[in-house]
Order: C-alpha cells, then sequence, then structure tokens
C-alpha cells in the first residue's frame, strides 16, 4: 500500500484529479460529476477557538435557562430544554426524549468540545490522545447535531400555542438564536482542514484543483 | 477520465488522502480508518433502513402525535390534522412549514432512496449527475422532518397547567423520530459511487463531458 500524493479523488463518482493550487476564494468541482471537492489545505482559521468557546457558553445558557413562558388563566409555567426532557422521560416517549437529547444536546456539545480538544491539540503541538479519534468521530458527529431545526421548533411552537395563550420568549430562546449562527460558521469550517495540518509544512499550497 | 477503482486507488473517507494497491480492511496510514473501495454491504443496509422506514411511516401517519387535555375535552392529532388546524385558522406559513417538514420531506427522502437503489441495481446510466444532485439533497433535507418531534416535546413541556390544560406525547411522534432516523441511517449507508459504477460497466470509452 503507498501513498499518492498527488492526486485527489472525488467523493461522489470516484473519479480521479490531479491537484492544483487554488487562489484564494476559488472553489474546485469535478469534472464528471460537478460535485464540490472538498480537501482543504491550510491553516485552522485563527477565529474558530473562540467562535468554538463562545459556541460553548451560548449553548450552557440554552441549555440552562427557560426557552419560552406561557401565561393563561392568570398561571405561568415555562420550559427548559432539560424540563421538557424529564416530562417526556417515561414509559415509550423516552425514546423520543433520548433522540432529542442525542440530537439537540450531546451531539453539539460534543461537537463543540471536540473542536476545542484538537485545535489545542494543534496549538500547543503536543501529541495529546485520540487526537485521529477524536476528528473521526467529528466526522460521524456531522448530520446528528439539529439544533438549528429545533430552533425553527421554537418558532413554530410559539405560534402554535399563540393562539390559546400568551406566550412571551425567555432567554434561551435567544442564546438558541445566537447558539445557531455560530454553529453554522463553526461548521462551515471543513473538518478534513484537521487532517492536513501537517501537510501545511510541506508546502504553501493554500487549497487544490481539479486538472 | 478514469476513476480510482479501475486504478486500483482508494480515498479514505475520512482524511481523503488516496492510498494505492490497498485492499479493503485495510487501515488507513495517515488517520487509522478503515479503508474501503465502496462502503460495505451499501445497497443491502440500505435497503433494510428504507423498509424499516417505509413500515414505520404508516403509525406515524395513522397514530396521534400528540394528546390535548382540557377541561371540556380530550383531543388527538396526528400530523396531517394539525397542519389542517393551521391552514383553517389562517396560519398558513406554518401550514405549510409543517407541511413540508412532516409530509413532503419523509415521501421525497422515501421515494428517491428507492429511485436510487433501483437504478443502481439496473446499472441505469440515465441521469447520472441528476441522481448525483438527488444524492446530496437527502443528505441536506432528511434533519429537517425532526421538527414535529421537536415541537411537541416543546408543546408537552409548556402546556402543563393544571386546571386548564395539559398536552401528552402520543405514539406517531416516536414512530415519526423512528422514520427520520431510519432515514437518515439509509441515506448514510448509500455509496454514490455505486450510481457511476454503471458507467464503467456499460461503456467502454467515457464520454468526456469537460465544462
Amino acid at each position: 500500500m503507498q501513498e499518492i500524493t498527488e492526486v485527489i479523488i472525488c467523493e461522489y463518482c470516484d473519479t480521479i484529479h490531479q491537484k492544483a493550487v487554488l487562489n484564494n476564494g476559488q472553489r474546485a468541482y469535478c469534472q464528471r460529476c460537478d460535485a464540490r471537492l472538498s480537501i482543504v489545505v491550510g491553516r485552522i482559521p485563527s477565529n474558530l477557538l473562540p467562535l468554538t468557546l463562545a459556541a460553548i457558553a451560548m449553548f450552557l445558557i440554552a441549555n440552562l435557562f427557560p426557552i419560552l413562558e406561557l401565561q393563561a388563566q392568570g398561571k405561568t409555567n415555562s420550559v427548559t430544554l432539560i424540563g421538557a426532557l424529564v416530562l417526556l422521560n417515561h414509559d415509550w416517549s423516552s425514546l423520543a426524549a433520548m433522540l432529542i437529547l442525542l440530537t439537540t444536546i450531546l451531539s453539539p456539545l460534543l461537537h463543540l468540545c471536540l473542536i476545542v480538544y484538537v485545535i489545542v491539540a494543534f496549538q500547543t503541538k503536543k501529541n495529546l490522545p485520540g487526537i485521529h479519534f477524536a476528528i473521526r468521530v467529528l466526522h460521524q458527529l456531522l448530520p446528528w447535531g439539529m439544533v438549528e431545526v429545533f430552533l425553527l421548533g421554537i418558532f413554530v411552537t410559539m405560534i402554535k400555542l399563540s393562539t390559546i395563550a400568551t406566550i412571551i420568549p425567555e432567554i434561551a430562546m435567544w442564546a438558541f438564536i445566537a447558539l445557531c449562527i455560530l454553529i453554522t460558521v463553526i461548521i462551515s469550517v471543513d473538518i478534513r482542514i484537521f487532517w492536513h495540518i501537517d501537510d501545511v509544512n510541506d508546502s504553501s499550497k493554500s487549497n487544490m484543483n481539479v486538472t | 477520465m478514469k476513476t480510482a477503482k479501475q486504478l486500483n486507488m482508494v480515498s479514505c473517507h475520512y482524511c481523503a488522502k488516496v492510498w494505492r494497491l490497498a485492499v479493503d480492511g485495510q487501515r488507513c496510514l495517515h488517520c487509522n480508518a478503515v479503508l474501503h473501495q465502496r462502503k460495505p454491504k451499501s445497497i443491502e443496509r440500505c435497503w433494510a433502513y428504507l423498509i424499516a422506514a417505509c413500515v414505520m411511516y404508516i403509525p406515524a401517519n395513522l397514530m396521534p402525535i400528540m394528546i390535548t387535555n382540557t377541561l371540556l375535552m380530550v383531543d388527538q392529532s396526528t400530523i396531517m390534522e394539525g397542519v389542517v388546524l393551521f391552514w383553517v385558522t389562517k396560519e398558513y406559513a406554518v401550514a405549510i412549514i409543517i407541511f413540508i417538514a412532516s409530509f413532503v420531506v419523509p415521501i421525497i427522502k422515501i421515494v428517491s432512496l428507492f429511485l436510487l437503489l433501483i437504478s443502481v441495481k439496473q446499472d441505469s446510466i440515465f441521469g447520472l449527475k441528476a441522481r448525483t444532485r438527488l444524492y446530496q439533497m437527502l443528505e441536506f433535507i432528511g434533519r429537517w422532518s425532526m421538527l414535529d418531534v421537536f415541537v411537541v416535546a416543546l408543546m408537552v413541556g409548556l402546556v402543563q397547567i393544571k386546571g386548564f390544560a395539559s398536552i401528552e406525547p402520543g405514539l406517531g411522534m416516536i414512530a415519526f423520530g423512528a422514520v427520520v432516523v431510519l432515514t437518515m441511517l439509509a441515506s448514510l449507508s448509500f455509496d454514490p459511487k455505486l450510481i457511476w459504477d454503471a458507467q464503467n460497466h456499460q461503456s467502454k470509452g467515457i464520454v468526456d463531458d469537460s465544462r
């Protein structure tokens, strides 16, 4: 088994392309199937670590404080994400609680923490354990974080209940909006960049292109 | 254009390094992930998840997704009843959002996966690019069907007012969550490179459709 460094392979149609240097802002597309070729060589954006730390702070606010408050018949009731899961956690509906736990709490939190771990590992140049495993887990987690879908769910709930009661947005809803924006920015950095940190020293290539 | 398979090359699913003369099951020397020419048992696993999703789709639509208890009555509503309720109360935007996320998206996912699986089975070379786009779209839209599961969770958490109204989750919610997870697993296990393999099977000379 030998490594071929001068080519990349399209992950959608298996076509081989020769690497080339791309200018800033240029993108490479597969000649056969038009899919984006997403192999990035470059440095980790310097704002990624602060953005991720900010996202973790927003995540904590979003999960610990009430999202919405309902007022009806002189009574009030507010909901936190964890509180809703606790209410769901009986009999068969605990399955739904687990699914929501995975997609809105565990997956985003693990994702953010692993990004911090990986960046710290690279920046301190220490050989921290399980770094490759951590990046592989990041790849696997990507489809399962659904914070933005949950945010839309909050809005739909507000409208749905506004006909029968007064609904007041609470602090965690604003935190969810901020978290959603931050995660979108964080995810826009291709995780593959972490695999090719070592390559930066070998060449001054900023990206690659098709033949 | 040659494919990697023809030249006996494999690219790592995770770090995208290209290896020559690697045997399926060998590990990537860069990131230690297991290398595969194509995703293992892609078609079989995709069928299994898809059929399971189809089975769960029936209770997801027929069983109540949530149960509303008020002083005067107990109301059980399925997904479509929820959409209709929004429509008749003139909340058209919400009705359309829920209709698309809960009804259109799962149907599109299930039909598209059938289409992809059958066309790969038939070794069809029709619409190769279109089918690749279809697959990319599946990866993108799948998550949005979770909307209704999140809405029910929030409603259950919020509407718990003694002597006024309370909401409980219905079995339809679980079935619906299962449909979303199963269709996501199905599209994750499908390998889009299989679409393009048909071209190598059928035509010797690949037409160069350079852009």
